[in-house]
């Protein structure tokens, strides 16, 4: 019955980084490319496509070929624009959100996504505004995932000859094997049960269904979304599909009948935006504010930095345990099961202002704007995340801490959403940089926001702790296109 | 005081609407002189117009103001201080005196005649003067000030409450010392409608549930002679009754519950079909004999008929919108328009939505209608939305959380029906994004957003009048980007303050004001 149910989605159609994190395939490699001629590209992409991998199979079942890697690829505007899809919409029709054709660089957007001062992309290494150093046009991202030695030999068989795409850019990222980021936090915790998938249909997982499970929708075009109705799909004329790859595009019309729009093909079904944002940590200057703020004490410290964050080292949030990490020797599964009302309606716990609490809310706002249905309404603005580190990792032995500042490492942010507008820019400006936050007054996040003042609540009145730096910077980034294998197929097809 | 509304639609003469706008755009905040700012929450002008055929609005000067006082006090003050200011607004409007206001008298008019009002009003904090927001504002700033003075070098977790106590009362004294706090500890006038309306929302969907049970409850009973010789039936149907009734008793007073009040009456009349109730054969007999009659020859009816009225209005409505609409065009942005309207946006204070839609025609045509009715426009659709706009209009204080569909993110909105009954104008200063507020608005309340704008064309298809329309969000923003005007120049006399923080700051002016427990120390300390 539940495998049954599973086939709601077709997973052979989907790139199965939607629906997986690979956590076993710990090393990643980041590839930017530049289409070069689209005929050459198109005759790569039919090679490289049998190794996409799928939701349906295990990136072993590829027979020894990637070298057990899994690989996933996905398209910016521009690259695109070159394989003959155009994402201003065809036939009056406009599939792309305004978003995705926007880009993201682009100064009202990066004014309020908080992409200003040290975060400018005029300052990026990769991804920035023309006329830049980090110009290079970037039509295409690779994604490679393997395990130990695995990846540079996906990528020798994969890499394609210079005539059809030149690679300007590559990064390497990696998950640590305590799943620690570089500040020391357990990362990649909270995500939430796409529905119709295996884990929604677990009956032997411990979890809060309403907490957690979001409509595939919000995740994977061609779905019903939180809203019970189809994200708006981008599409094609049907004289691009000279092979009949893809389904016609509906939409619902009177008497809920679906009915074909136009002579339009569904180019997004099972596809989904692919957000990349790469995140240069400060792990000294964090560090060195903890000791400032809270002295020697480490417990001190250690808490402060808790606070901040809405979660111990280990993960565990404070919520639950509000006086001490209660697994220092790393936590056992199921950290995220918990709801901040009634527990800590009045934020005493965990922070009003903590980075969890603005990143999903989860039930917080209900007692806050004093607002029914608080759970319904955040999951409008949920992420799948995929991050992972890059940059050597922080090393063991203490150190100096402007030594630990100059070596570049951080995060690769990546988060997937059918709505960039609705789901990524909304967290980002709605939650985490905004000032008025849940009744807070002119602080933002304390952990990836521009720095400032905290506040944390306590019974006896409100404490704050002021000066806090931006502790990160953002310094790559862009909106990228993850089409579904029938939809890369028909970008293949001349 | 209560607060005022102006909403002046002045039409602008033939060929000068690029005019008018180039100079609307060059207004600079300080150009309005200060005397009518005082009271002046909110102010803005934009040029509105629909250049569509079949709801043709000519170009129109916009200026919508929210101010303490009456609005023919702020006339006045405008008139008087602001001349040259309202003549480089107005001067190429048709009507407006040549002269401009060197004739006073002749420029009130114009401006009390242009004023299209508004057919739904809300406001977050009604009775709140912008002297009274500020001072406030300043008060908090001091309090917090103070808190961190008295508390400095003093370790957090020492603040016991006998400490906290003293902490308050320190600031109390330093605060009254303090001459432009004067006042600052006499308690705000809280008004009426925002203290008690939930209250009394509460109250009167108790009241109707309860009525509805208790008028229920005679005829659930059931006759028990007639079931003679059934027994199992009998139990069967008492058992059914008593659990209908037992439901019906607690939805009067549990929160939330109040829609299942309905249960006894479906249960009793449900019995009359399936079993051998004749409670209300035996209530229409006693009616005959008694003082009932009136009930039974009026009541009834009248209860009856606004039943059917509405089933069958909601028919006719739902009717028209399946029989004679296309479809509305798919969610499409126009990106130049969208970078323009996003670019003069704030992205973390106040903000301002403009929205004029045009409402459909309903069955007869525009000429046809106009022909029969004369001046006259009696849409149906347009009905539809005067009354479903007047229902908001009375019950927005009446919800749970007192504010207009529970969205704690506006200052000021309005709904008004304009250009003969062919327009909705929707004016609206509200807090933070855009795309925050408007999901917002969706999230919370779908149906009664579908039940205004279903009536406009090319809103999303809605169902019934209230479901569907505004659930797909993003056809819905699409719908309202589309709708969206410009704003040429815009005052806010308080432009960082969110509706949150107005709340927060009059909070703290009560508690320092008054007599505090324990818990009443804490929660003042905590608001700082």
């Amino acid at each position: 019955m539940a495998s049954e149910r599973t086939e709601m989605l077709q997973r052979d159609d989907i790139q199965a980084l939607i629906l997986r994190a690979y956590t076993e395939r710990r090393h990643t490699v980041y590839i930017f490319l530049e289409i070069g001629d689209p005929a050459e590209f198109r005759m790569w992409l039919t090679r490289a496509m049998p190794h996409v991998t799928t939701g349906d199979q295990r990136p072993e079942e590829h027979g020894g070929e990637l070298h057990g890697c899994a690989f996933n690829i996905a398209f910016t505007r521009h690259g695109l624009r070159k394989l003959a899809v155009e994402p201003d919409g065809v036939d009056n029709y406009d599939g792309f959100g305004l978003e995705f054709k926007e880009g993201l660089v682009n100064p009202q957007r990066s004014r309020f996504l908080g992409d200003v001062g040290p975060s400018d992309p005029s300052l990026w290494e990769w991804g920035g505004p023309a006329g830049n150093r980090s110009e290079a046009r970037i039509d295409c991202l690779c994604l490679i995932f393997g395990k130990d030695g695995g990846v540079p030999n996906a990528w020798a068989t994969l890499q394609p000859d210079p005539q059809a795409a030149s690679v300007r850019h590559v990064k390497e990222g990696y998950l640590a094997k305590d799943g620690k980021e570089h500040f020391g936090f357990k990362d990649g915790i909270s995500q939430p049960i796409i529905r119709f998938t295996k884990r929604d249909y677990d009956t032997t997982l411990p979890r809060d269904r309403a907490l957690h499970v979001v409509e595939a929708g919000e995740f994977i075009l061609g779905y019903e979304n939180q809203n019970f109705v189809m994200p708006v799909s981008p599409a094609v004329n049907a004289r691009r599909d000279p092979r009949n790859r893809l389904g016609p595009l509906v939409r619902r019309v009177r008497w809920g009948r679906n009915q074909q729009v136009g002579n339009l093909k569904d180019f997004g079904r099972n596809g989904t935006y692919l957000v990349l944002r790469q995140i240069r940590q400060y792990v000294g200057r964090f560090r060195q504010f903890a000791l400032d703020a809270a002295g020697a004490d480490a417990h001190a410290q250690q808490l402060l930095q808790a606070r901040m964050v809405g979660r111990w080292h280990s993960g565990a949030p404070l919520t639950e345990h509000p006086d001490k990490d209660p697994y220092p020797g790393g936590a056992p599964e199921s950290l995220n099961n918990f709801r901040f009302d009634p527990l800590d309606r009045s934020a005493f716990r965990c922070p009003a202002g903590a980075h969890i609490r603005r990143a999903n809310p989860r039930d917080a706002t209900s007692e806050i704007d004093g607002q029914a249905h608080a759970l319904e309404r955040v999951g409008f603005h949920r992420l799948i995340r995929r991050g992972r580190l890059y940059g050597p990792p922080v090393p063991n032995a203490p150190q100096d801490n402007a030594a630990l500042d100059a070596v570049d490492r951080g995060l690769m942010f990546l988060c997937l959403n059918t709505d960039i507008r609705r789901q990524f820019e909304f967290v980002q400006q709605t939650w985490i940089t905004n000032t008025k936050f849940s009744g807070l007054i002119d602080e933002s996040d304390p952990l990836v926001g521009q720095g400032g003042c905290f506040t944390v609540q306590r019974p006896e009145g409100n404490e704050r702790v002021h000066n806090l730096p931006p502790f990160v910077t953002v310094v790559g980034g862009g909106y990228f296109f993850m089409p579904g294998i029938q939809a890369l197929h028909c970008l293949a097809d001349a | 005081m209560k607060h005022g509304i102006l909403t002046i639609l002045a039409p602008i003469i033939q060929d000068r609407e690029d005019q008018v706008r180039d100079r609307l755009l060059l207004l600079q905040d300080g150009g309005l002189p200060t005397a009518p700012l005082i009271g002046l929450h909110f102010a803005s002008l934009s040029v509105i117009k629909d250049s569509e055929k079949t709801h043709y609005l000519r170009p129109h000067v916009l200026f919508d103001a929210n101010f303490d006082g009456t609005r023919e006090d702020f006339i006045d003050a405008l008139v008087t201080h602001g001349g040259p200011w309202l003549d480089t607004v107005f001067q190429d409007c048709e009507g407006y005196p040549d002269a401009g206001t060197e004739l006073a008298q002749v420029v009130k008019n114009y401006l009390l005649a242009h004023d299209a009002g508004a057919d739904c009003v809300y406001i977050a904090y009604p009775f709140r003067t912008v002297g009274q927001i500020q001072h406030e504002h300043r008060l908090r700033n001091e309090v917090a000030r103070l808190d961190a003075i008295n508390r400095f070098g003093l370790p957090h977790d020492a603040l016991a409450p006998p400490r906290q106590r003293s902490l308050v009362a320190r600031i109390r004294t330093q605060i009254a010392e303090i001459p432009a706090l004067q006042g600052a500890l006499t308690l705000p006038e809280r008004p009426f409608v925002t203290t008690y309306g939930p209250l009394l929302g509460d109250f009167a969907l108790r009241l109707i549930a309860g009525l509805l049970v208790i008028g229920a409850i005679p005829f659930a009973i059931p006759n028990l002679e007639n079931y003679a010789g059934n027994a199992g039936v009998a139990v069967t149907t008492v058992i059914l009754m008593v659990v209908s009734i037992l439901i019906g008793l607690t939805a009067v007073w549990r929160p939330g519950w109040q829609r299942w009040s309905v249960i006894p009456l479906i249960a009793a009349v449900l019995s009359v079909f399936t079993a051998r109730n004749d409670n209300v054969q035996q209530f229409l007999a006693a009616t005959d004999r008694g003082v009932s009659m009136i009930a039974r020859l009026v009541v009834a009816p009248v209860v009856v008929g606004l039943v059917l009225a509405v089933i069958a209005w909601l028919i006719l409505v739902q009717i028209h919108e399946s029989w004679r609409d296309p479809d509305p065009p798919l969610p499409s942005w126009d990106p130049d328009e969208e970078r323009s309207l996003r670019g003069r946006e704030r992205h973390d204070a106040q903000n301002l939505l403009i929205g004029l839609n045009a409402i459909k025609p309903g069955f007869l045509n525009l000429r046809l209608r106009l022909w029969i009715l004369g001046v006259f426009n009696l849409s149906f659709r347009l009905m539809t939305v005067r009354f479903v706009l007047w229902t908001i209009h009375f019950v927005k204080y009446l919800t749970k959380s007192g504010r207009l569909a529970g969205i704690s993110s506006i200052h000021f909105a309005r709904w008004v029906i304009v250009n003969h009954g062919r327009h909705v104008l929707f004016i609206s200063h509200y807090d933070g994004d855009w795309d925050a507020y408007l999901g917002d608005f969706v999230e919370q309340a779908k149906k009664p957003l579908t039940a205004i704008w279903s009536n406009c064309v090319g809103f999303p298809r809605s169902w019934f009048l209230f479901f569907g329309g505004a659930g797909d969000q993003r056809a819905f923003k699409a719908y309202a980007r589309r709708s969206q005007h410009r704003t040429l120049w815009v005052h806010r006399a308080y432009p960082d303050l969110a509706v949150s923080d107005i709340e927060n700051h009059t909070a703290i002016r009560e508690a320092l004001g008054s007599s505090l427990d324990a818990a009443g120390l804490e929660a003042l300390l905590r608001r700082l």
